[in-house]
């Protein structure tokens, strides 16, 4: 990669020469946790160029903080922790050619010309701005936690709130204790496991509260860090009023109803000093956005196709920036196809601008029918991709919105079904795939819904069978 | 003697099988495990097992850097050691101190408690 | 004993801008403000919106400073550099009943002094926001609304008054105010205690109090508590948009900001004094209020949603801006509920008349600057003026605010400034870290950080807001 002064056409329309460095590559990865480091990784083996760019300052992203074992168990086939299923990514990434850029924000991703390589990208740092060239762009940015005002919790603004994710950056990073007394509100994984850390150092944790009927989290996290130390587990409860001038002095919890309201006269108040939110993570898709790319309302995340092409051609989207994983394993997965498929894309790209004048089209084009359009239905509260291009067949992946003891996967295109799987539960703390073939897509016209519906009732026949 | 049935999740795989088990109590002795089902693989069975009859965690904690660009280090047991054994661990590792450089897996407390198991870094730490 | 010619209580924006228009003269000013940072009042829990002046009734003390504050608000934003947007307003009437009522508003607001007032029909509606409801039928158009971050507009006041040598006096809660041989004011705070000859009560919700102590007008004090919600950023800001008022209220206003998001505000219930939390029904009224107004707009994307106080003079209802009847020197600046905001400049013009009544000598200062060096925003400059930035600082590099590109730069300059931050919410205030989306939740460790580092103090020492606002205690390994 060389760097370079480039002329730059300023805002205001007149050339001027300037000294911000530009630099080439064929795959730029935005983002250095599990999956950018995985789509760097899936890239550079595929033969690409890649530059890996991450706004902290070391490679691991998240799971710096996550210092819980349950990493690694179907990439590695052995348990690990946070920081060591990062680890071992970063020294892959280190035995490669892959140029690492730290501390390094990318303010904004722009299309460039046809004749170009493809994407302009534009990048802060304390180095200075810099103008990133590539073919093709892997979105990695990860996502960001709900917060109280989202989920509009009255009463007053004392410290002592946190979204779990926070209170543990100052408990396992910066060595700062958020508090003496807990209540978490929310059963996601990340305030399950705040439950178990905060009672390791000492502090005392009063509750969990959940506002749906079952726990967020996985099984092994209700096990391991609620039942382990005692901590109860309150479901169908909600945190309405937040009580301090200064500091969190308590909180006031009340049952909620079948339709998730409050239910007047079952307030009840608990005093603690802290309150970890773990209500939900939201991809972080703003820079995305800024680039055109369209977001699938359902995830927040980019509406891709198979390959895990965004809307914009060429802008490759993979882990929790496209839609919340359950397992870092699994943002891996996903990351290694989403690297694969922008190093295609960018040495395509390359071929047909070597090609010369009239060539420099999108690549594979004309090879493109018409893209399938995939829908959730029936208990699936999403499903990736949103758009199915290669018909030789994919895995549809998708989350239910409720648990279920008995549900069926079917997969069908206006009338006709393509897949009917077999009855098992289901759980919205898990993310689910089911595959597609190709001969299945055959039969596909328009668009493939995947949905998932409850079976109610005694043994089914193909039980029986 | 009390025959028992104790239904937990599996945490040793992401599958999460609903494991039952039935076992027998004599006194205060150890459980005697007749039984496991729900369990799809070997690994499921040999927990549930330890599970009733002493149940075993990777514990996780950090200690403090010295000289570092991280404040703190996170350790973890190289192995489960005893989950009643949780809080004396956490104990004996308060006043850990390492210094800087650190390379995963280095060893940051020798057989802990005299379990036998070492605890040692998660990760890599630099100089400051 | 520090002695003043002024005094001036209260360092919200009412205070900030008697601050900032006084400053111009060869005075000794002060202003004393009971928190621990200006602006932490009534002042930042507003809606920012800078009203034309149509709304308060001819001959009232609001209907003389509403219009022209909000004339004033061009020149402020221009020398003072803070953001300001004149783009304008409608009234929605959505029956015969309301659009009589905007035909009243239309004249009571040209006997206000409010230029252009116009009643128009929904494809004009269309035209000025898309997004307005389409069953409004008609609306009261003002194009001289605007809207400002109303803590931004106190700050910059209070930094312009500070470089005109004007001291400011933080966590000097008043504890007693007494009368001088030569008839002045002892004022006794909990830092100090100092001399005036004039005292200016600008101290919002505790006007009553400082009136009491200082021997003026005996007043009560409603809180008139008002909810406000903000939604994240929109592709392009909303114009704002009023639904037709009720005798009691201006209803729920939904409203840009200088910074893109919306904003909905606000409510209105009296509540027991100093009650700033939030409240279901009041976020749900809210929520439906800007439904009706913006059918459109998207209420899952909240960002913040807060509550603050309106100064309310039980039966007045107005301003109370004069010279105490009761008491030489004491001058009123009091019962400051809305319009405060819209009508700050122009309450300061009148404070200076008050000042001069009193025989203060008013001698211009010859090295008095109108104007004030807004701090830089990285996020809105050029490329080039960003190379340059990191080239003089690595810190304008290095990002601490994802959601709002803040860099570290920008955020220990809001510490540097005078007056500057101490709290993380200050920093928020100054330059927006922590502002976004994500509410602090990947920042705010960063930021306390650099708090400390600057303040000289240990992280469990930075506040959120108010002294007694700890984030995080002491360390949880200590290697012993």
């Amino acid at each position: 990669m060389t760097e370079q002064a480039v002329l730059h056409t300023s805002a205001t329309g007149g050339a001027v020469e300037e000294q911000v460095p530009s630099m080439e590559c064929d795959v730029a990865v935005i983002g250095g946790g599990p999956a950018g480091m995985g789509a760097a990784l899936a890239a550079e083996r595929a033969g690409s160029q890649v530059l890996l760019i991450e706004r902290n300052e070391h490679l691991g992203g998240i799971l710096r903080q996550c210092i819980h074992p349950g990493f690694g168990l179907s990439h590695f086939k052995e348990e690990l922790t946070g920081p060591e299923y990062a680890q071992r990514f970063i020294d892959q990434v280190k035995r490669t050619d892959i140029e690492v850029l730290t501390e390094s924000m990318v303010i904004a991703i722009d299309r460039e010309p046809d004749e170009a390589p493809g994407h302009l990208l534009t990048i802060m740092s304390p180095d200075g701005m810099r103008r990133v060239r590539c073919g093709s762009v892997v979105l990695a940015m990860g996502c960001r936690e709900r917060t109280r005002s989202e989920i509009k919790i009255p009463g007053s603004r004392p410290a002592g709130v946190f979204t779990a994710g926070l209170a543990q950056r100052y408990l396992n990073i910066e060595n700062l204790a958020p508090g003496h007394r807990a209540v978490i509100l929310g059963s996601g994984d990340i305030g399950l496991i705040m439950a178990r850390r905060l009672s390791l150092e000492g502090c005392e944790v009063e509750g969990v509260y959940e506002l749906m009927p079952y726990a967020n989290g996985l099984a092994r996290n209700v096990k391991n860090c609620l039942e382990d130390f005692g901590i109860p587990l309150h479901l169908s409860c909600t945190v309405t009023r937040i009580i301090g001038r200064g500091r969190l002095e308590a909180v006031e919890i009340s049952q909620v109803d079948d339709a998730l309201k409050p239910i007047s006269g079952t307030e009840r108040t608990v005093p603690c000093d802290m309150l970890l939110l773990s209500v939900g993570l939201i991809p972080e898709n703003e820079l995305a956005c800024a680039a055109g790319v369209q977001l699938d309302p359902r995830t927040r995340g980019a509406a891709v196709d198979d390959r895990l092409m965004t809307t914009v051609p060429g802008v490759f989207s993979c882990g929790n920036v496209l839609h919340v994983h359950d397992l870092a394993d699994n943002v891996t997965a996903e990351a290694e196809r989403a690297g694969a498929a922008a190093a295609a894309w960018a040495a395509e790209r390359q071929r047909a601008r070597q090609g010369g004048p009239g060539c420099a089209s999108e690549p594979d084009a004309d090879l493109e029918q018409v893209p399938l359009e995939v829908r959730p239905s029936g208990l699936a509260g999403y499903v990736v991709p949103a758009r199915i291009s290669d018909r030789s067949g994919c895995r549809l992946f998708f989350r239910v919105r409720k648990p279920v003891e008995r549900g069926r996967i079917r997969i069908t295109s206006g009338d006709v079904t393509l897949f009917e799987g077999k009855p098992r539960p289901f759980k919205p703390s898990c993310m689910e795939s089911a595959p597609v073939t190709g001969r299945m897509l055959a039969e596909a016209h328009g668009e493939v819904t995947l949905s998932i519906e409850e079976i109610t009732g005694g043994p089914c026949d193909d039980q029986i069978r | 003697m009390t025959r028992y049935v104790e239904t937990f999740s599996c945490t040793t795989c992401p599958s999460e099988c609903s494991l039952s088990v039935t076992a027998d109590r004599a006194g205060s002795g150890e459980p005697c495990v007749l039984n496991v089902t729900g369990n799809r693989c070997a690994r499921g069975e040999a927990f549930a097992r330890q599970e009733i009859v002493r149940p075993v965690r990777v514990l996780t904690t950090t200690v403090l850097v010295n000289g570092g660009d991280e404040r703190l280090l996170p350790v973890r047991t190289a192995a489960p050691i005893p989950r009643d054994l949780s809080v004396e661990a956490m104990r004996a590792l308060r006043s850990v101190v390492v210094d800087a450089p650190i390379r995963m897996g280095d060893v940051v407390l020798a057989d802990v408690l005299g379990t036998g198991v070492d605890v040692i870094a998660s990760m890599d730490i630099d100089r400051a | 004993m520090d002695r003043y010619d002024i005094v001036i209580v209260g360092g919200g924006i009412v205070g900030c801008a008697i601050a900032r228009q006084l400053a111009r003269y060869d005075l000794a000013i002060a202003v004393v403000e009971a928190a621990n940072d200006i602006a932490c009042g009534s002042t930042k829990a507003n809606g920012g919106l800078v009203h034309a002046g149509y709304d308060p009734a001819p001959g009232t003390c609001k209907a003389r400073v509403n219009a022209r504050g909000c004339e004033l608000y061009g020149r402020w934003s221009e020398e003072l550099g803070f953001a300001f947007r004149r783009c304008g307003s409608m009234v929605l009437a959505f029956s015969d009943g309301d659009r009589a009522q905007l035909e009243r508003l239309r004249v009571q607001g040209e006997r206000n002094g409010v230029q252009g007032l116009e009643l128009i029909g929904p494809d004009v509606i269309r035209e000025h926001e898309p997004r307005a409801s389409a069953e409004a039928t008609s609306a009261l158009w003002c194009p001289s609304t605007g809207y400002v971050d109303p803590f931004e507009v106190a700050i910059a006041a209070a930094e312009n008054a500070a470089a005109n040598g004007v001291a400011f006096m933080r966590e000097a809660p008043v504890r007693a105010i007494e009368r001088t041989g030569d008839g002045g004011f002892r004022i006794v705070t909990d830092r100090a205690a100092m001399e005036g000859r004039v005292l200016i009560n600008a101290a919002g919700n505790e006007c009553a109090d400082i009136s009491r102590m200082a021997g003026g007008e005996t007043m009560e004090m409603a809180w008139r508590q008002g909810n406000i919600v903000v939604l994240d950023h929109e592709a392009r800001p909303l114009m704002p948009l009023y639904p037709t008022p009720t005798p009691v209220s201006k209803g729920v206003i939904v409203t840009g900001t200088v910074h893109g998001n919306t904003v909905i505000t606000a409510t209105a219930h009296e509540r027991a004094a100093g009650d700033t939390e939030t409240y279901a029904d009041d976020i749900e009224a809210l929520l439906a209020g800007a439904r009706k107004l913006v059918p459109d707009l998207d209420c899952r994307r909240v960002v913040r949603a807060f509550a603050g106080g309106r100064a309310v003079i039980r039966g007045l209802n107005d301003f109370m801006i004069r010279r105490s009847s009761c008491r030489p020197g004491l001058i009123q600046a009091a019962g400051i509920q809305s319009p405060g905001v819209a009508s700050a400049p122009a309450i300061a013009e009148r404070v200076e008349e008050l000042v001069r009544e009193e025989g203060l000598a008013l001698a211009p200062r010859a090295d008095w600057d109108p104007h004030r060096c807004a701090p830089t925003d990285f996020d809105t400059a050029s490329l080039e003026q960003q190379q340059a930035l990191i080239e003089l600082d690595p810190a304008w590099g290095r990002i601490v605010c994802r959601c709002e590109t803040v860099p570290e730069a920008e955020i220990v300059e809001a510490i540097r400034r005078d007056p500057g931050a101490v709290s993380v919410e200050g920093v928020k205030r100054r330059c927006r870290a922590g502002m976004g989306r994500c509410q602090s939740g990947f920042c705010q460790s960063k930021v306390v950080r650099i708090l400390a580092r600057e303040l000289e103090c240990d992280p469990w020492d930075v506040p959120l807001e108010d002294a007694g606002s700890p984030i995080v205690y002491g360390p949880v390994k200590e290697g012993r």
